[in-house]
C-alpha cells in the first residue's frame, strides 16, 4: 500500500494525521459515553426505582467507587427531588411507557439514582467535550474540514483565524475534561452496574468471529502495521491467533436482502464488483410480519471468507488484546479482575458493553498525547496540513480504483471506489452495521445480531427489555451516518492504476 | 411457532426491526431487518470524487 | 413565584435549580437569536405562564444528524428541553420504550392532543413504489407523516432531507424521496434546512411559538427569516479579504494560514442564506468558514445537486452543457447571483417591515 502511495506521490502531512486522530478519538469518547448512558443505559437502569433511593446511601455508594466531585448526599437528594417533581408533573415524555418495574432490572434503588444522576451529567458533558470537533472540524455533527490529501484546518501560531496556541489550550482542556469523566464516572459506573448483571456474561455471544481494520495511525497513514489499535481477524473465539485482513475475501450476499444479482440469489460479490439493483419483494405496508423465509431486509450480508463477522469495540479490543497491545491488556485485565470473570466472559452482551468502556478509556488517554504532538509540530515550524500534488483531477490517471478502511466508533468500515475520467464510476460501502445487522446468507448463516439473540431470556414476551439489551450492546447505527468521518481520503490514498 | 415483532427498535440510530420466536422464556430464533433504503451508492455515481466524503459522512 | 406559576416551564426550570439569573440569560440569548431587541422580558413572561407543549420527533430517511445536533443544544440544554420546556413524547433515538410501547407513546399524542402538539420531522419521505423504502412499525413513512402532521398544531421540518428531500432526493433520487412540503399538503409547516440544521434555530423557533403564540415569519420557501434572512457572505468574518481580493489559492498556503477568503476554493457562502456566521456552532465555538473550509451551501435548495462539486469555484448552473467555457458559466452564475441578491432585497424589505410592526406592538 505504501508503494502505491509512493507511486502516486501523495503524502498526508503529519498534522493532518493528528487532526484526524483527534477528530475520530474524541468521537469515540463522546459517542461511547452517550451510548452507555443514553442509548443502552435504560436497559439496565430503572429510573422509577431511583425515586425510592436513600440519598445518603447513594452518596456512600458513589464515594466507594470513585472520587468524582458530585457525590454528596445533598447532590443526590437534589437529583432525586428534580426527578420527583418531573414525575409529579405528569408529563413523562421520553420516559412514558418504559419498562419500569420489569423483573429483569436488578439494580438497587441507590445504584439507579446514581446512574440517573450521571445520565443527566453525561448529557451536559458530551456537548462540551465535542467542541473539539468544532475547533478542528468546524462543527458537530458532520465535521467539514476533510480534504482529499489532508485537512482544511489551517495552522498558524500567529493568527487568530487558525489553529493557534489558544485553540491548543482549549482542546487540552476538553481532552482533560473528557478523560476525567471517563475515568471517574463512566468506567466506575460500568463496573458497578455490571457487577449486578454478571449472568449477562452468559448471553449474547454472537457469531464469535471478529473483524477490525485498526485505527489511529502512529506514523504514515498507509502503514497499517503501525496503528494504535491494531488490525486483524479472530475466528471461532480463538484469542490465540490473529489473522491478517485481506479485502479480497470480503463478499456480499443478497439472498435475504431486497436486491438482485444477475448471477442469482445465492451469488456473492466483492464490493469492487458490487451492484445496487434494489427490488422490494416484502409485504405491502402496513404489515404485521415479514416473510423471513424469503428476503426480509435492506441490509446486505457481508461475509469474510464466508464467515459472518462481528465488528465494533469488542472486535477491536479482542484483536488488540490478542495482539498483545500493552494498555488494552492492562485495562481488560483490570476489568476482568474486578468482575471476577475470565476472558471468555468477553464473548457476551456484557462483554460487548464492557469492551466499549475499556476502549473509551484507552482512547481518551491518547487525546492529550495527540494534541501535544500537534503543538510540538507547530513549535518546530511544521504547519503543513495538505498535500496539493493530487488535488486537481487533471493530475489523476484516467482510470483508478481504491478502497479505504476506517474504524468508526461502531466498527469496521470500508468503501470501494472506481474512478473514471475524474468521476465516480462505482461506489460501494460496507459500514459497521452492515456486518452486524446482516440477515442470513446463502448458507443460512445468521448475522451477528440474529445469532447473539439466540437464548436471550424473555421474561415478559410483550415487553422485550432483554432483547433490547443484546441488540443495544452492539450500538446499532442503521443509518450509520454521522460517524463516517473520512472514507474518501483513504480511497484516493490507496488508488491503484488499473 | 408464533413470532413477536419489535419495530421500531428505539435508542439506536436508524431503522431496525427485530422479529423473534420466543419459547420457554427464551429467544429460539431471530431475524434482523433494516427497514430503510436511500440508494446513496447510486447517488454517488458520476460525482466528483473529492466530494464523496460529504455524501459518505451522511450514510 | 406564586401558585399561578405551578407546573409552568419556568416553575419546572426553577425546581430543577435554574436560577432566575440563568433563566433571564437564556431568554436574552433566545431574544438575540430571534433578533428581538427588547424581547427577553416578553419571552420570560411567556415561559412563566406556559404548560409544557407536547412534541413528537419523527425520523424517516435520515442519518440522525439533526438528532445529534439537537443533543448539542446549549441554551437551553437538551436536559432542560426534555425535562422542563417541552414534553418530548416520541423520539426514537432517545426514548425509553420500543416496539408496541413506543407506538403507544405516539398514538397517545395523536389521539389525545389533536391540534395541540408540535411535530419535528427529520429525514425525507420516499413516495416511489408505495413508500416501501422506509417503514417504521410496518407502516410506510408517508402514511405516518400524513396522520401525525395532519393532526398537529404545526410541523417543523428539520434538516435538508425533511425540507426538500436532501441527499436521498439527489440525482437520480432512487426512492422518489421528497420533503414534508411535498409529502403532505395543507399543514402549518416551518422549514429549517441545513445539513444538519443548527439546534439554535430549532430552539429559537419553539421559543418564538411559546412566547408569541405564533410561528416566526418565513420567506417564500417557508424558512424563518431570523435564521435564513441573511446571506452567509454578508456576515462572514473573511468578507474583508474578499473585498480586498485576498484569496486562498491552495489548501495550507499563506492566505489559508492567514484567514483569507475561501471563494476560490469553492465556498458557497455568496449563494447561501443562513445565520451560521452569527450563531456559529457548538456553543459558538466555530463554523465551517472560520475552521478553514468553504461553505457547501447546505441550507440552499437541492444543495447536493446545485452546490456540488463543492470545490468548484462556481456552482454548477442547470442549462449549461459540459463544453461551456468557464467564462460563460461565470456570466450565468453572475446573473443567478444578481437574481438571488434581488430576491434577497425583497426579503430584507419584508423583514424590516416586520420588525417595525413588532416594535409597534
Amino acid at each position: 500500500m505504501r508503494a502505491v502511495e509512493n507511486a502516486l506521490g501523495i503524502t498526508i502531512p503529519d498534522n493532518a494525521r493528528l487532526i484526524r486522530n483527534l477528530i475520530t478519538g474524541i468521537q469515540y469518547v463522546q459517542d461511547h459515553t452517550i451510548h452507555f448512558y443514553h442509548l443502552h443505559g435504560l436497559d439496565w437502569v430503572d429510573i422509577v426505582s431511583a425515586l425510592k433511593a436513600d440519598p445518603a446511601k447513594t452518596s456512600a455508594l458513589a464515594q466507594s467507587i470513585s472520587d468524582w466531585h458530585n457525590s454528596s448526599t445533598v447532590y443526590f437528594k437534589g437529583v432525586q427531588d428534580k426527578l420527583k417533581s418531573f414525575v409529579a408533573g405528569g408529563q413523562l415524555g421520553l420516559y412514558a411507557n418504559g419498562y419500569w418495574g420489569h423483573p429483569a432490572y436488578k439494580l438497587p434503588p441507590e445504584a439507579n439514582l446514581m446512574a440517573v444522576a450521571h445520565y443527566l451529567e453525561a448529557l451536559d458533558w458530551q456537548k462540551d467535550v465535542i467542541r473539539m470537533h468544532a475547533i478542528l472540524g468546524s462543527k458537530n455533527p458532520h465535521a467539514q474540514t476533510y480534504l482529499v490529501g489532508g485537512m482544511a484546518a489551517a495552522l498558524n501560531p500567529n493568527n487568530e483565524m487558525t489553529i493557534n496556541a489558544h485553540s491548543i489550550a482549549k482542546m487540552q482542556q476538553m481532552a482533560n475534561t473528557a478523560k476525567e469523566f471517563v475515568e471517574k464516572v463512566y468506567v466506575p459506573d460500568l463496573l458497578a452496574i455490571a457487577s449486578f448483571y454478571k449472568e449477562w456474561a452468559g448471553y449474547g455471544a454472537g457469531v464469535g468471529n471478529f473483524l477490525a481494520y485498526g485505527e489511529f495511525p502512529k506514523d504514515d497513514i498507509s502503514n497499517t502495521d503501525n496503528l494504535f489499535l491494531p488490525r486483524g481477524i479472530i475466528l471461532g473465539k480463538n484469542l490465540g491467533k490473529v489473522y491478517p485482513v485481506d479485502q479480497a475475501k470480503i463478499t456480499e450476499y443478497v439472498t435475504h436482502s431486497w436486491y438482485e444479482y444477475k448471477e442469482g440469489n445465492n451469488a456473492s460479490k466483492n464490493p469492487f464488483e458490487g451492484v445496487t439493483d434494489y427490488k422490494y419483494t416484502g409485504p405491502k405496508p402496513p404489515f404485521e410480519f415479514l416473510d423471513t423465509e424469503k428476503k426480509y431486509s435492506w441490509v446486505k450480508s457481508p461475509r469474510y471468507d464466508n464467515h459472518p463477522m462481528e465488528v465494533g469495540p469488542l472486535a477491536r479490543m479482542l484483536v488488540a488484546y490478542a495482539s498483545g497491545h500493552p494498555r488494552v491488556k492492562e485495562v481488560v485485565g483490570m476489568v476482568l479482575k474486578k468482575l471476577a470473570v475470565g476472558p471468555e466472559a468477553l464473548f457476551s452482551t456484557l462483554g460487548r458493553t464492557a469492551a466499549r468502556g475499556i476502549e473509551t478509556l484507552v482512547v481518551a488517554e491518547m487525546l492529550p498525547v495527540w494534541i501535544g504532538q500537534l503543538a510540538g509540530n507547530m513549535k518546530k515550524g511544521d504547519l503543513r496540513i495538505h498535500d496539493n500534488s493530487k488535488w486537481e483531477p487533471s493530475s489523476w490517471p484516467k482510470e483508478a480504483k481504491g478502497y479505504g478502511f476506517h474504524e468508526a466508533p461502531r466498527g469496521a468500515l470500508c468503501h470501494w471506489v472506481r474512478i473514471k475520467d475524474g468521476k465516480v464510476e462505482n461506489y460501494q460501502c460496507v459500514v459497521p452495521s452492515t456486518w452486524n445487522a446482516s440477515p442470513r446468507d446463502a448458507k443460512d448463516q445468521r448475522g451477528p445480531y440474529e445469532q447473539a439473540l439466540l437464548g436471550t431470556p424473555v421474561a415478559i414476551p410483550d415487553q422485550p427489555l432483554e432483547i433490547l439489551r443484546t441488540v443495544h450492546s452492539f450500538d446499532p447505527c442503521m443509518a450509520c451516518a454521522v460517524h463516517i468521518t473520512d472514507a474518501n481520503r483513504r480511497e484516493l490514498l490507496k488508488i491503484k492504476i488499473v | 411457532m408464533p413470532k413477536i415483532a419489535i419495530d421500531p427498535i428505539t435508542r439506536i440510530e436508524g431503522h431496525l426491526r427485530i422479529e423473534a420466536q420466543v419459547e420457554g422464556g427464551k429467544v429460539k430464533d431471530a431475524w434482523a431487518s433494516g427497514t430503510m433504503f436511500r440508494g446513496i451508492e447510486l447517488i454517488l455515481k458520476n460525482r466528483d470524487p473529492r466530494d464523496c466524503w460529504a455524501f459518505a459522512q451522511r450514510i | 413565584m406564586g401558585k399561578a406559576n405551578e407546573g409552568t416551564i419556568y416553575d419546572s426550570l426553577r425546581k430543577r435549580g435554574v436560577s432566575r439569573r440563568d433563566f433571564m440569560k437564556f431568554c436574552s440569548l433566545m431574544a438575540a437569536t430571534l433578533a428581538l431587541p427588547s424581547g427577553a422580558g416578553r419571552i420570560a413572561e411567556a415561559l412563566e405562564k406556559a404548560k409544557k407543549p407536547s412534541l413528537v420527533w419523527l425520523e424517516f430517511q435520515d442519518c440522525a444528524g439533526n438528532t445529534e445536533s439537537f443533543l448539542r443544544a446549549s441554551d437551553p440544554t437538551v436536559v432542560q428541553i426534555v425535562l422542563d420546556i417541552l414534553s418530548v413524547d416520541y423520539h426514537e433515538t432517545i426514548m425509553a420504550p420500543a416496539g408496541k410501547q413506543a407506538e403507544k407513546s405516539l398514538d397517545d399524542v395523536v389521539k389525545n392532543q389533536k391540534g395541540k402538539y408540535l411535530v419535528v420531522v427529520e429525514g425525507s419521505i420516499p413516495l416511489k413504489d408505495g413508500g416501501v423504502y422506509c417503514t417504521v412499525g410496518g407502516k410506510a413513512a408517508i402514511d405516518t407523516v400524513k396522520e401525525v402532521c395532519g393532526g398537529a398544531l404545526a410541523t417543523i421540518a428539520i434538516g435538508a432531507c425533511a425540507w426538500d428531500g436532501g441527499i436521498p432526493a439527489a440525482n437520480p433520487n432512487p426512492t422518489g424521496a421528497v420533503g414534508v412540503k411535498d409529502a403532505v399538503k395543507g399543514i402549518t409547516l416551518i422549514n429549517l434546512p441545513g445539513c444538519p440544521a443548527n439546534v439554535v434555530n430549532l430552539t429559537a423557533t419553539v421559543v418564538h411559538y411559546l412566547t408569541f403564540g405564533s410561528l416566526p415569519l418565513t420567506d417564500s420557501m417557508g424558512r424563518p427569516l431570523f435564521a435564513y434572512g441573511t446571506r452567509i457572505h454578508d456576515g462572514c468574518e473573511r468578507r474583508a479579504h474578499y473585498d480586498a481580493g485576498r484569496f486562498v489559492r491552495q489548501w495550507g498556503d499563506y492566505g489559508h494560514q492567514n484567514g483569507w477568503c475561501l471563494y476560490e476554493m469553492g465556498c458557497k457562502g455568496p449563494e447561501t442564506y443562513k445565520n451560521c456566521p452569527a450563531v456559529r456552532w457548538n456553543q459558538g465555538t466555530s463554523w465551517p468558514v472560520e475552521a478553514g473550509h468553504g461553505c457547501i451551501g447546505c441550507a440552499a435548495p437541492r444543495f447536493w445537486d446545485t452546490m456540488s462539486p463543492f470545490y468548484r469555484r462556481l456552482p454548477k448552473v442547470p442549462g449549461f452543457g459540459v463544453e461551456t467555457t468557464a467564462d460563460d458559466v461565470g456570466i450565468g452564475v453572475a446573473a443567478a447571483t444578481a437574481a438571488a441578491v434581488a430576491a434577497h432585497g425583497i426579503i430584507r424589505a419584508v423583514k424590516h417591515k416586520t420588525e417595525e410592526e413588532r416594535e409597534e406592538k
